[in-house]
């Protein structure tokens, strides 16, 4: 047995995908060009860095968010529709197969999270050296619970075309999570309740330090860390309870 | 000792329909195989054949009784690499090629054939960099195939193995199965196509509605269970659907046929009771059987 070709070849899938590979890492990248490093505002301070750093790691956020739904989602659907049954097949135990999957979706939200940050480190994006690999890591562990998320959408719908859509909606709970415009003050209230608010916060925290970018002019809002914490731990455990009844009730009414 | 490749006893699988009501998707199955047979697994759709090779797989849990694969559990026997099956559906990801398909696979194996040598048996060595999304339903079928070798497996089963193949390919496939059984493997295969099982099982069981209806060597299932027909010339006036065990009648021009399970004594009658003159037996096809076999159970849910 051979678990590194296995995982290998299922890795290199990623590049056969170039729809998928431009809406979870071309898409974020052009992202923080766009509304980062070419805006004025790039270069003004913000926490220990600038603002570009703190859009960049905002956009990284929602690639790994979007990357994972996708990957997750995906999966749920190969495993209805045969392949699970192939590896059923194998003397593949379920243990190696956890771990060999849940390499591929760590690399794959890892993948558009490296994109971002190296686009960062030839533009404008600007933090201690620290801080930025800090941000880099949180960013990629903060959307794997979104994993959970699109795998709702693949045992439901049991096709790719709803994980894509699936994947597509997060750029819809990005905004409202102020991962990548910022939100005016009032909103801010619906936002720390939105399940991408958490995952963003939590990755900009080592740069902002709970400092959230609002609309208005001349409001600063700072939230402590455990807002952030609680949004990511009660959304997973959503997400989470979601998928297991689904599973559950697939499993029962099967056949 | 057990020597026996398959081993099922008392074998029940239970499902509940959309109603809740539960129903045995396979209903009692008592089945022996011994190394190096090659079976055809017939029967109507719904009659239980992919729920019995699922449990022969290890996919499915029986709901009762036991089935023992080389004297161990299915899911073991899979583990060791000794059982390796051609399923009916799905089964392959469209995005990877066929070669990393065969690959991905080989990983989980232990000491799988070469990929060259699994590429040339299933023949498609020439696909080898072909998207498995782009191949045909014949190819995917042989590539389903490949996977199903790679392991040199001493049990290979085949749930419709032929589906979507033209006659070409059809043929093809069998003569590579003809290789798999010359080295000495034992083959199930369930199949839709009557002439298949004739033409490459050496023994036949046949399920309906969760049963075994039939179980024997090809020829003898044949012979046993098929209606033969009886045709002769009979004198006016004879009815023939009085004759002693006639199920039915046909007649065309001045002969008559009649179908029968019992041709020795309805000849024997026709040829010292009658005036019938010219007369002839003949069996039927393993078709005749199948329809015989299958459909002759009462229809009691009707009621």
């Amino acid at each position: 047995m051979n678990l590194a070709v296995f995982t290998l070849i299922d890795l290199r899938r990623i590049f056969v995908d170039w729809a998928g590979l431009f809406f979870t890492t071309g898409l974020p990248v052009l992202f923080y060009l766009l509304f980062g490093a070419m805006q004025t505002y790039a270069d003004a301070p913000f926490g220990e860095g600038n603002v570009a750093a703190y859009i960049m790691v905002g956009m990284a956020v929602y690639g790994g968010v979007t990357s994972a739904c996708s990957t997750v989602g995906s999966t749920a659907v190969e495993q209805t529709t045969g392949w699970g049954r192939q590896l059923a097949l194998t003397p593949l135990g379920s243990v190696p197969m956890l771990v060999s999957k849940t390499v591929v979706i760590l690399v794959r939200a890892a993948f558009p999270v490296a994109a971002v940050n190296i686009a960062g480190i030839f533009t404008s994006a600007e933090m201690p050296a620290a801080t930025w690999v800090t941000c880099a890591v949180v960013s990629v562990l903060a959307a794997l619970p979104f994993g959970f998320y699109g795998m709702i959408f693949g045992i439901l719908f049991r096709s790719e075309s709803a994980v894509s859509i699936a994947s597509t909606s997060v750029v819809i709970l990005a905004f409202l999570g102020n991962s990548f415009s910022p939100l005016p003050e009032f909103l801010m209230g619906l936002a720390r309740f939105s399940p991408m608010y958490g995952a963003t916060s939590l990755a900009r925290y080592p740069l902002s330090e709970g400092q959230q970018a609002v609309s208005d002019v001349g409001v600063l809002v700072t939230d402590p860390l455990w807002y952030a914490v609680a949004n990511v731990i009660a959304w997973t455990i959503v997400f989470a309870a979601i998928c297991a009844l689904l599973a559950r009730k697939k499993q029962k009414g099967r056949r | 000792m057990n020597t026996n490749v398959i081993r099922a006893d008392g074998l029940v699988k239970s499902f509940k329909d959309g109603s809740g009501r539960s129903f045995d998707a396979v209903a009692g199955i008592g089945l022996e195989v011994g190394p190096g047979e090659i079976i055809g697994l017939l029967g109507p759709n719904g009659a239980g054949k992919s729920t019995l090779i699922d449990m022969v797989l290890g996919l499915t849990r029986p709901t009762r009784g036991t089935i023992e694969v080389f004297g161990a559990e299915p899911l073991r026997s899979i583990k060791r690499g000794r059982i390796g099956a051609v399923l009916q559906t799905g089964g392959l990801l469209p995005d990877l090629t066929v070669a990393d398909t065969i690959r991905m696979i080989a990983a989980t194996h232990r000491d799988p054939l070469p990929l060259e040598t699994v590429l040339a048996q299933a023949d498609l060595t020439h696909l080898a960099r072909r998207r498995v999304g782009k191949c045909s339903g014949g190819e995917q079928q042989r590539i389903r195939f490949a996977l199903a070798v790679l392991s040199n497996p001493e049990l290979l089963i085949l749930d419709e193995p032929t589906t979507g193949m033209d006659a070409g390919a059809r043929h093809a496939f069998w003569d590579a199965m003809a290789d798999q059984a010359r080295e000495g493997r034992t083959i199930i295969f369930a199949t839709h196509y009557i002439e298949e099982a004739q033409n490459f099982a050496r023994r036949i069981v046949m399920v309906g509605r969760g049963r075994i209806v039939a179980d024997g060597p090809t020829e003898e299932v044949r012979e046993r269970a098929s209606a033969r027909t009886v045709t002769a010339v009979l004198p006016e006036g004879l009815d023939a659907a009085a004759l002693p065990g006639v199920i039915s009648v046909g007649t065309s021009g001045d002969r008559t046929t009649l179908t029968t399970a019992d041709s020795d004594a309805l000849a024997r009658h026709l040829l010292t009771e009658t005036a019938a003159t010219d007369l002839s037996i003949s069996t039927g096809s393993l078709e005749d059987a199948f329809l015989a076999l299958t459909s002759s159970e009462p229809a009691k849910e009707q009621l």
